[in-house]
């Protein structure tokens, strides 16, 4: 029954430019603190990571001396740079020799294209902390995407000109520090693209929130705690792109990085009770007009739903959260549904398997329970 | 927030027998304040311990505070409403503009990792000491020994136990004869007198580790402000009260914004809990303020509790009282006023729930879940209780 896909995720960078600590910080549950106790990373640590149940990341982090590095560009060249659905580039701001850092960049974003033409390159420029009192502007971080938009134009006509294929996978730029949110924001985008039927949840997560009448529903994976999800507009959209239930509910006002300070607000409390032997296991909060309840969904993620209607109560949006459990955790682990749902009738992405599907009796998912 | 702004300090001018002769013409506003005086060796990190807390500094930006050059007063409402100063590290007793008899506390910052001169600012410190008290003998003394975070476990320990013996023990060996000209009629010639000082200072002081990057400096503040509430025992008891009514394991009172512990029920309070209930709190502050532009925008109804927090809870609490009619709790309790609740499962079995008392309190409930979810109805009906009778405290006063 379950359809489990393996991504193979490369982080690469040089030695020091803070692979490791990201991967502790998202995966591990380290603080920013905790990272300082890291080592180098010697040649390939691999390690997998389930997400949603149905998607397992194979991370590869890859040690960054330059004595592995060539060894991955020559003999290893094969092994590492197959099959790869995404791979994450990490640079260090405060780097003094950036002419260096960018070549070997070029070898590596070569092999890559060459290999896996699909794979979707995330550039990290990290310690961004370091520099952005004297830079605030981030004129230097500016400049950096700039070059590296560069070597991914150049590779990409090399490739094309040498007739090894048709490159793909995009690029993208996002600074980063291990400090703040900007961490969990990259990280999002990039388990954003791996999750299978995103639209699937994505709609449902619409419905559920407009049942609701409110102002989001979020998905947030339970172990990261990363943002998978919302409903409406898309998760990394302009304001101006907001759905109408957004803009006549206010979501304009609120913060870009929320998401991504939750992720960090959550995993550092939880930090806590661990330490006490507990685990935290959700909440529900009335604030300023605000109902507002976090709540295991499925075995594997937390729903977050925001009303900011008064009258709404807590045990409302409970219920409709449990009434939704079983439908959702059907799209993590299996490929094909089993339970009526409107929204899933014309669904292209799994297959749609309802027994008495026509039979007015049985009821839909979508039926609204009130 | 507009309530505590810095006020900056007149340059310091003159001798203090001169200040105290001429009244400060803002003495009016400040007069039911307590005056806290924090005080330290040169970037000890006295700054620091003020601003983390009670202006909300984030810890990170710490490293780029500037150097305080001149005597900041920091004004804070609260259960009590307090005053803290801030001082260079060029501070010396005659530039204070009012009679140091005027502070209820004073506080000493200690830079736990500078060992080359712990000796000299622990005499500093027992120099202070010693003057407060021939002024005021019911003056209260703090020692923040600060930057625990970069020691060691073992180390810090160590240096912990140091600075109070070598305390106790300048303590012990002052030169009390040297401020005859502060006391004149104290006699130091006769041991007694002296002895009676010693041991008074040795059982007044109290340490406190602390770094702004845990809760620990929210624990210290949290023992000065208790030192300076008179109604500590009278809270206390209702917190008892209601917890075990309640069948809940502890109740946390809290300042809201500075995140400060104000009355436990002292129940097997441990270093652990407080810190888990003072980092729930915070999150769950942090969290509300991401959402809090949704109803900011609303024209009318929720906005007005933003403007109440502006002013003082107690004016708010005693706007309605014309009639002669007797009275009950539940006149004064507002049902429309949108006080924030919350409440978080952790598994095994734990619920922590909060309720906000007035605009700037707020308790925070350690019970079962079971309890929670059999007797929340009970649980909330004695809270209206607790919340009468700590509102009640709160105007005597």
């Amino acid at each position: 029954m379950s359809n489990t896909t393996r991504k193979k995720v490369l982080l690469m960078g040089k030695s020091g430019s803070g692979k490791t600590s990201m991967r502790s910080v998202i995966f591990s549950n380290y603080t920013a603190r905790d990272t300082r106790r890291l080592g180098a990373t010697i040649d390939v640590e691999q390690s997998a990571v389930r997400f949603l149940g149905g998607l397992v990341l194979n991370l590869w982090d890859c040690g960054g001396q330059s004595a592995f590095v060539d060894n991955y560009l020559s003999s290893q060249r094969d092994t590492i740079f197959s099959n790869v659905a995404v791979l994450i580039y990490v640079f260090d701001i405060t780097s003094t020799d950036w002419e260096a850092d960018l070549a070997y960049f070029e070898d590596i974003l070569l092999a890559l294209r060459t290999n896996s033409e699909d794979a979707g390159v995330w550039v990290l420029v990290n310690k961004m902390d370091l520099v952005d009192k004297e830079d605030p502007k981030r004129k230097k971080y500016g400049e950096r995407k700039d070059d590296l938009l560069a070597v991914d134009q150049r590779v990409r006509k090399e490739v094309e000109e040498d007739g090894k294929g048709n490159v793909k996978g995009v690029l993208r730029c996002f600074p980063t520090s291990i400090w703040d949110e900007s961490l969990y924001k990259a990280w999002s985008s990039i388990i954003h693209t791996l999750i299978p039927n995103i639209n699937l949840i994505t709609s449902h997560l619409t419905y559920l929130r407009n049942l609701n009448q409110a102002v989001e529903a979020v998905l947030f994976e339970a172990e990261t705690f990363l943002v998978i999800a919302k409903s409406g507009s898309p998760l990394d959209c302009d304001t101006n792109d907001l759905d109408e239930v957004e803009v006549n509910k206010g979501a304009k006002g609120l913060d870009q990085q929320r998401f991504e300070k939750i992720s960090e607000i959550v995993k550092g409390f939880r930090k806590i009770c661990q330490r006490n032997h507990e685990q935290y296991q959700g909440f529900e909060a009335k604030f300023d007009g605000c109902t507002v309840v976090l709540e295991p969904l499925t075995r594997n993620t937390y729903i977050l739903i925001v009303s900011s209607d008064p009258r709404i109560e807590t045990g409302a949006l409970l219920f409709n959260i449990h009434q939704a459990q079983n439908h959702m955790s059907e799209f993590g682990a299996r490929s094909v549904l089993e339970r009526k749902c409107g929204l899933c009738r014309h669904n292209s992405e799994l297959k749609y398997d309802v027994k008495g599907d026509d039979d007015p009796s049985v009821s839909a998912w979508d039926d609204a329970p009130f | 927030m507009a309530t505590n702004g810095t006020k900056q300090a007149g340059t310091p001018s003159g001798e203090s027998s001169k200040a105290r002769t001429t009244p400060s013409t803002r003495a009016n506003d400040d007069s039911h304040r307590q005056k806290i005086l924090v005080v330290g060796w040169r970037k000890a990190g006295k700054t620091s311990c003020i601003k983390t807390v009670f202006q909300q500094v984030p810890a990170r930006e710490v490293p780029y505070f500037g150097v305080t050059q001149k005597i900041e007063k920091i004004n804070y409402d609260s259960i009590v409403p307090l005053q803290i100063w801030d001082t260079p590290s060029n501070f010396e007793l005659d530039q204070l503009e009012v009679p140091l008899s005027t502070f209820s506390t004073i506080v000493y910052v200690l830079d736990m990792q500078q060992d080359d001169s712990y000796h000299e600012s622990i005499l500093k410190f027992v120099h202070l000491m010693v003057r407060a008290y021939l002024v005021n003998p019911n003056l209260r003394f703090s020692m923040f020994i600060h930057k625990a975070e970069v020691l060691s476990e073992d180390y810090r320990g160590e240096n912990y136990a140091e600075i109070q013996r070598a305390t106790s023990e300048e303590i012990e060996d002052f030169p009390y004869k040297t401020l005859h000209s502060y006391a004149p009629n104290l006699d130091f010639e006769d041991p007694s007198t002296i002895s009676l000082i010693i041991n008074q200072l040795i059982s007044e002081v109290k340490f406190s580790m602390t770094s702004v990057h845990d809760v620990s400096l929210r624990d210290a503040w949290s023992r000065v402000i208790q030192g300076s509430m008179e109604m500590l025992a009278a809270v206390e008891s209702l917190l008892l009260d209601f917890t075990s009514h309640s069948s809940a394991d502890n109740s946390f009172l809290f300042d809201i914004r500075s995140g400060v512990i104000l009355a436990t029920d002292n129940r097997h309070r441990t270093d652990d809990l407080s810190e888990q209930v003072t980092e729930y709190l915070s999150s769950f502050l942090q969290f509300r303020e991401l959402y809090k532009p949704l109803t900011s925008q609303k024209p009318n109804g929720v906005n007005d509790k933003d403007e109440r927090q502006d002013t003082n809870g107690a004016e708010v609490d005693g706007e309605a009282d014309e009639d002669d009619e007797p009275r009950g709790w539940w006149d004064e309790e507002d049902p429309e006023e949108p006080w924030m609740t919350q409440s978080t499962r952790l598994l095994p079995n734990t619920t922590l729930a909060l309720w906000q008392f007035t605009p700037y309190l707020a308790l925070v409930v350690l019970l079962r879940t079971e309890t929670w979810q059999t007797r929340r109805g009970t649980i909330e009906y004695n809270l209206t209780f607790l919340r009468q009778g700590v509102r009640e405290i709160l105007q005597v006063i």
